[in-house]
């Protein structure tokens, strides 16, 4: 891909967390790249490095988590995140990345007004007085279509339900116009409802701001309604990544297979839901060779010995002794 | 086949007071659950559905008698549970079993699976030791936990989340209950392990069909869809919509059933990108202050002045039950 189309390359990223029973490989060579106002989902397990993955680019790692190897290029000037300080990645943070992440609550200041909040990010990275920023903030809450937004702003997060404080976080997160948006299950803590209104939001910001967005979920039904590229995590790694469309209706990896098997759907009758047997591996010790064959219906002796890399096969990329270009 | 009511539930309301007023008495109520009725057949399978805070809980725990409704009646094979002792009950209560969304919260972290599945046994039934073995290694081999062996020794911490999953259901059918619940049953496992505990949850169903019912609790029509043959379809403690799970999918009738389906992601991108959408508006209102007339009122694109009056009934519309004025005359 041309440089100037791209906004984020990662290359051969590996994310490793130091625990006392051992290394866990929860990002275990990824790499993959995001055009500019293409939205990618990263799907996965809970324990396959999606969060991960999503934590090491934005550099909000826990302590005992290291990025022991690979580089995150930011575009248009491919700087690598991976060497920026602290510093210098908090007015990359906001600014040019925006991040929505699951739990509203634990990102929403308790004790400051939800437009302080929202005026506070402005401030920071564009140098608008508070007036400004506080008149800012209210237009982000009514284009986020919160009702009565000027009194809104003035409430604390726990006056607000749960949808709209996942719209204040949309709407800190999109305050600097970023050129792109990760979310990590933005709308797991959410009622089905309140779930697609908040999808439908994003998905008309993305397109408003020309975002890309990067989105993070376990969920394959909400990467079906807004995402344009599928990557599927298994145990700290990619196993296939194709266009949403390709993916749904010709999944290849044994595992994408499981995995869409396994979701009901309002479309599916009971004879129809399949299961992947097992369960997924811990990373401190993973298996041999692909880390999936201990639960592959079609695994065979080169799977167990040797690890499928990555091919480019009919436009998409595979991990996958039985998927051959 | 001749089916025969196994579980009778008979305007029953929970309220929940909160606040006191100077002289003790409440002054307001949550009306977790309000006027639910319904019927359920040796042999049926009903998928409570609704968002948080519809009641479906509650309305288990109620029919479960973990706790004692505001008024209202449940018959259990006809006999009201209000008229039972707490002994009776603590015997009702081994054919009628629950299974919790948290496996972990649900299973002693120090006991082994051995103790944990032999102790149903032990409280229930006069079997013997070696009869008990026997009966939990058969329970093991019939939730698929193999080779059943390993497992007995090992403790809940041991087991991947889908395994003690399996744990508890096998927990649930060790008295051969005649009526299952199962609260959320996949919510906290993993996605590719959900479809195991799906099918598993149906294989229980077609051996045992003949002589239970399953009722599924679930934020998720999706999942009731693949488990059950009935849904009721609740909110903010009311029944809006009761029926055949595939009609109310194919064709809902209450507009909150439509807007419930509408949201449902649906996992391809095709449907999912074409399907008509039906418009969200507001936010599910508070149970302390519910809106005037029906409750869906203030959300719904449809709402007549009738509406905001007074609270709609549950109707018969030919194949199914609904409470909304837009199907009566």
């Amino acid at each position: 891909m041309a440089d100037h189309l791209r906004i984020l390359e990662i290359s051969d990223l590996r994310t490793y967390y130091y625990t006392s029973r051992g290394i866990v490989k929860a990002v275990d060579g990824v790499t993959l790249d995001l055009k500019k106002s293409e939205s990618l989902a990263i799907v996965g397990e809970s324990g396959s490095g999606k969060s991960t993955l999503a934590y090491s680019i934005t550099k909000l790692l826990p302590d005992n988590a290291q990025i022991v190897n690979g580089n995150i290029w930011l575009y248009p000037e491919k700087i690598d995140l991976v060497k920026l300080s602290n510093d210098e990645m908090k007015k990359i943070r906001g600014r040019r990345i925006g991040m929505v992440f699951q739990d509203p609550m634990t990102f929403l200041n308790p004790v400051m007004k939800v437009g302080d909040q929202i005026a506070e990010a402005i401030m920071y990275h564009q140098g608008s007085t508070k007036k400004e920023a506080r008149l800012k903030a209210v237009e982000l809450l009514e284009k986020l279509r919160i009702p009565d937004a000027f009194n809104v702003a003035s409430r604390y997060p726990h006056q607000l339900s749960g949808g709209m404080k996942q719209r204040v976080i949309i709407a800190i997160a999109v305050s600097c116009n970023p050129a792109l948006l990760i979310a990590d299950e933005p709308t797991t803590a959410l009622d089905v409802t309140v779930q697609a209104e908040v999808l439908e939001l994003l998905r008309s910001l993305i397109n408003e701001f020309k975002m890309s967005l990067l989105l993070v979920t376990h969920d394959l039904g909400i990467v079906a309604e807004i995402c344009d590229r599928v990557a599927i995590m298994y145990a700290g790694k990619i196993v296939e990544i194709a266009d949403t469309y390709g993916l749904y209706s010709n999944p290849k990896h044994p595992y994408t297979i499981g995995l869409l098997n396994a979701v009901p759907s309002i479309y599916k009758s009971s004879n129809e839901i399949g299961g992947i047997k097992g369960a997924p591996p811990d990373l401190v010790n993973p298996p041999t060779g692909c880390r999936f064959s201990p639960r592959c219906p079609y695994v065979f002796d080169r799977c167990i010995r040797e690890e499928p890399p990555l091919r480019q096969v009919d436009g998409r990329a595979v991990a996958c002794w039985l998927v051959q270009g | 086949m001749e089916s025969h009511p196994l579980l009778k539930v008979e305007n029953v309301k929970k309220y929940f007071p909160i606040g006191k007023a100077l002289f003790g008495k409440s002054k307001q109520y949550v009306k977790a659950v309000d006027d639910v009725s319904f019927i359920l057949n040796v042999g049926g399978s009903l998928g409570i559905v609704g968002e948080s805070g519809s009641g479906k809980t509650t309305l288990a725990k109620v029919i479960l008698k973990l706790i004692e409704p505001t008024s209202g009646k449940v018959y259990f094979e006809g006999i009201d549970l209000s008229s039972l002792s707490d002994d009776a009950v603590r015997k009702l209560r081994s054919q009628m079993q629950m299974i919790f969304q948290d496996p972990m919260a649900s299973l002693n972290p120090r006991k082994k699976i051995k103790h944990i599945l032999s102790q149903v046994f032990k409280i229930h039934t006069s079997l013997s030791d070696t009869e008990i073995q026997e009966r939990v290694v058969d329970l093991l081999e019939k939730v698929g936990l193999n080779p059943p062996e390993l497992l007995l020794e090992r403790y809940p911490h041991e087991l991947s989340g889908g395994q003690r999953q399996r744990v508890c259901i096998a927990r649930a059918i060790a008295l051969n209950p005649k009526l299952i619940i199962a609260d959320e049953p996949v919510s906290a496992l993993d996605v590719s392990v959900r479809g195991q505990i799906v099918k598993l949850l149906l294989d229980i169903y077609e051996r045992y069909k003949n002589n239970m019912a399953y009722i599924i609790i679930s934020h998720d029509i999706a999942l009731i869809n693949s488990i059950c043959k009935d849904a009721l379809v609740m909110y903010l403690g009311k029944v809006v919509e009761i029926g055949n799970v595939r009609k109310i999918i194919e064709e809902p009738l209450h507009p909150y059933s439509q807007m419930l389906i509408s949201s449902i992601p649906v996992p391809n991108p095709e449907t999912a990108r074409s399907r008509k959408r039906m418009p969200i508006g507001g936010e599910i209102p508070s149970l302390i202050n519910p809106p005037r007339g029906c409750y869906f009122q203030p959300r719904c694109p449809y709402a007549m002045e009738k509406c905001k009056e007074k609270t709609p009934p549950l109707i018969n519309a030919g194949n199914r039950f609904v409470a909304c004025y837009l199907y009566m005359e």
